[in-house]
C-alpha cells in the first residue's frame, strides 16, 4: 500500500466519527422488542410446541419399538474421534427435547451436555489427536452449551420459593467444577490459546449466576448458608465500581470530543454556529461524581462491618448497592 | 471485530435486543453515510432490523448475523436510490429547479458532525454509488474482504480491485479540490 493510500484511508476514518441518532435508535428498540414479543406469543410457539410434542411422541413410539431410549443411551457412549459421533449430538438434542420442560431442568442437561465436551476434549488430548481445529470445535460446542444454560439462567425468576435458591447454588457449584475441569485441560494442552475464549466465558458465568444469587437475596431478605454472601456484596460492589468508571471514561471522553464539534447550524452572518454542551453530560457526571464518593463510604461500611456484623447490617449494604446500581442505570440512559 | 456478539440465540428477544444494541448503531452509521440523511437512515435502519426479524421469525436461520444485516440494508440502500431517482425524475418534470437528488442533507437535518467530517462526506458523495460503498464498508465500517465479498457477492479478488479503483477515484477527486 502505498503512502498516498494510507493518507487517503486514515482520511475516510475520520468518518467513523459521526455520531448515531441514538434517542431515535433507543426509541424504535422498544417498538422492535415489543413485535418480537408478539411474534413469539402468538403462531410459531403454538407451532413449536406442537412440533416438539409430535417429535416427543415420536420418539416415545420409537422407545417401545425398542430402538428410542437404547439408541439415545448407546450414543452417549460414542468417542468423539469416530464419524458416528454427529449422531451422539443429535442424541442429545433428542434427550433435550424429551426430557426437559422447564429453564431448570434444560439448564441441567446443557451442564452435562458442556460437561461431555470436556471429557471428549480429555479424549483428544489424552489421545494425541490434539488437531487445533478438532479442539476448537469442541470448545465451540461447549460455548453453544454455555450460552444456552446462559439463556436458562436469565429466565429463571427470582420470586421467593423453596427451590430456586438451592437451585442456582447447585449451578454455581457445577460451573465451579467445570471451569476447573476446563483449566486443568488448557494446562495440559499443547495449544492452550485455543482454550481462551472457552475460559473467559466459563468466567462470565460463575460471574452471572453469581449475580443472580444475589438478586434473589436482596430481593427475598435470605441469604444461602454457602459462606459467601459477603464476598458476594463485595463482587457487585466491584462490578459497579468498574461500571461507573467506564461511564465516567465515556462522559469525559465525549465531552472533549464535543469541544470539536459543531452544529451545521448557520448564523445569519453565514458562520457556523458552536451549540453548546448538552446539560445532561455535565449534570452526569456531578452524578457520577457523587456517586463514586458514595461508593468510597459504602467500601469503608463495608471493610468495618465484614467481620462482625449481622445479617440486618449487610441486607443494608444490599440494599444501599440496588440503589446504587438504579443510579448508575440512569446515568447510562441519560448518556445515550 | 472485538465486542461482536456471539452464540446467541437470534430467535429470541434477549438475543435479538443484544445483536440490536451492537449493530444498530453501525448500521445507521452506515446507512448514514450512503444516502446523507437522518431521516432516512432512522428509517431504513428501522426497516434492516425489521426484516431480519420477519425473516428469522419466518423459521429461516442466519449463519453470519453481521453480513446478513449489512446484506439487508445494502439491498434498503439500493432501492431507496431507485426510487429517489423516480421521484426525481417526476419531480424534473413538473419543475426544473427541484431536480437534484442531493440536495444539502446535512444542513436539512442538522446533523452534528465536524466540519472536517462535513468536508469529506462531501467529497466522497461525488464519488459513484459502489465506490463510495466499498470503501465505507472496508475503511469506516472495517469489514474485513471476506466479509464484503459475502455481502456483495463478488469474489474476494473482484473486491479488492474495486477497492483499489475506489481509493484511486477519491484521489482525484482530492487533487481536484
Amino acid at each position: 500500500m502505498t503512502d498516498k493510500e494510507k493518507q487517503l484511508i486514515d482520511h475516510l476514518r475520520r468518518l467513523k466519527q459521526v455520531q448515531p441518532d441514538f434517542a431515535y435508535l433507543k426509541s424504535f428498540k422498544r417498538v422492535l422488542e415489543n413485535r418480537i414479543v408478539l411474534d413469539v406469543k402468538s403462531e410459531p410457539i403454538f407451532f413449536f410446541r406442537a412440533f416438539r410434542l409430535a417429535a416427543s411422541f415420536g420418539v416415545f413410539l420409537l422407545a417401545f419399538m425398542g430402538l428410542g431410549f437404547g439408541m439415545v443411551v448407546a450414543t452417549q457412549n460414542i468417542p468423539v474421534d469416530t464419524f458416528l459421533y454427529p449422531v451422539k449430538l443429535v442424541g442429545e438434542k433428542i434427550q433435550l427435547g424429551v426430557q426437559s420442560f422447564d429453564a431448570k431442568s434444560r439448564a441441567d442437561l446443557k451442564l452435562k451436555f458442556a460437561l461431555n465436551r470436556l471429557s471428549e476434549l480429555k479424549d483428544l488430548e489424552e489421545n494425541n489427536l490434539n488437531d487445533p481445529s478438532k479442539i476448537k470445535a469442541l470448545l465451540d460446542g461447549y460455548n453453544q452449551e454455555l450460552s444456552g444454560i446462559q439463556n436458562e439462567v436469565l429466565r429463571i425468576s427470582v420470586e421467593r420459593d423453596g427451590e430456586t435458591l438451592g437451585y442456582l447454588l447447585e449451578v454455581e457449584s457445577r460451573l465451579e467444577n467445570i471451569s476447573g475441569e476446563l483449566k486443568v485441560l488448557r494446562f495440559d494442552s499443547v495449544v492452550p490459546e485455543v482454550y481462551l475464549d472457552a475460559e473467559n466465558f466459563s468466567s462470565f458465568m460463575k460471574e452471572l449466576v453469581s449475580r443472580k444469587i444475589f438478586e434473589y437475596e436482596t430481593k427475598n431478605r435470605i441469604f444461602a448458608d454457602d459462606g459467601q454472601k459477603w464476598q458476594r456484596a463485595m463482587n457487585e460492589f466491584l462490578r459497579l465500581r468498574s461500571r461507573g468508571q467506564m461511564l465516567a471514561f465515556s462522559l469525559n471522553s465525549s465531552l472533549s470530543d464535543g469541544l470539536k464539534t459543531t452544529a451545521l447550524e448557520l448564523t445569519e452572518s453565514g458562520e457556523p454556529l458552536v451549540t453548546p454542551q448538552p446539560e445532561n453530560t455535565s449534570l452526569t457526571l456531578d452524578n457520577l461524581r457523587s456517586l463514586n464518593q458514595e461508593l468510597d463510604s459504602w467500601q469503608v461500611s463495608f471493610n468495618a462491618l465484614s467481620e462482625s456484623g449481622s445479617d440486618e447490617d449487610l441486607l443494608k449494604l444490599f440494599d444501599s448497592l440496588s440503589e446504587f446500581e438504579a443510579r448508575l442505570a440512569e446515568a447510562e440512559t441519560l448518556l445515550k | 471485530m472485538k465486542g461482536e456478539p456471539e452464540n446467541i440465540k437470534l430467535d429470541q428477544v434477549s438475543g435479538f435486543s443484544l445483536v440490536y444494541d451492537y449493530y444498530s448503531p453501525l448500521i445507521w452509521k452506515h446507512i448514514f453515510l450512503r444516502v446523507s440523511l437522518k431521516e432516512e437512515a432512522n428509517d431504513l435502519t428501522s426497516e434492516v432490523f425489521l426484516k431480519t426479524w420477519d425473516y428469522l421469525n419466518s423459521g429461516k436461520k442466519i449463519k453470519k448475523i453481521k453480513s446478513f444485516l449489512y446484506r439487508t440494508a445494502d439491498n434498503l440502500i439500493v432501492d431507496w436510490y431507485r426510487s429517489k431517482k423516480r421521484v426525481s425524475s417526476l419531480e424534473q418534470d413538473v419543475s426544473e429547479d427541484e431536480n437534484s437528488l442531493v440536495q444539502d442533507p446535512l444542513l436539512e437535518d442538522k446533523i452534528i458532525v465536524s466540519e472536517e467530517v462535513e468536508s469529506l462526506m462531501k467529497k466522497i458523495d461525488r464519488l459513484q454509488e459502489k465506490e463510495r460503498k466499498i470503501l465505507l464498508l472496508r475503511f469506516v465500517d472495517e469489514l474485513e474482504i471476506e466479509e464484503i465479498s459475502e455481502i456483495l457477492g463478488k469474489s474476494k479478488g473482484a473486491i479488492t480491485v474495486a477497492i483499489h479503483r475506489a481509493l484511486k477515484s477519491l484521489d482525484s477527486l482530492m487533487k481536484n479540490d
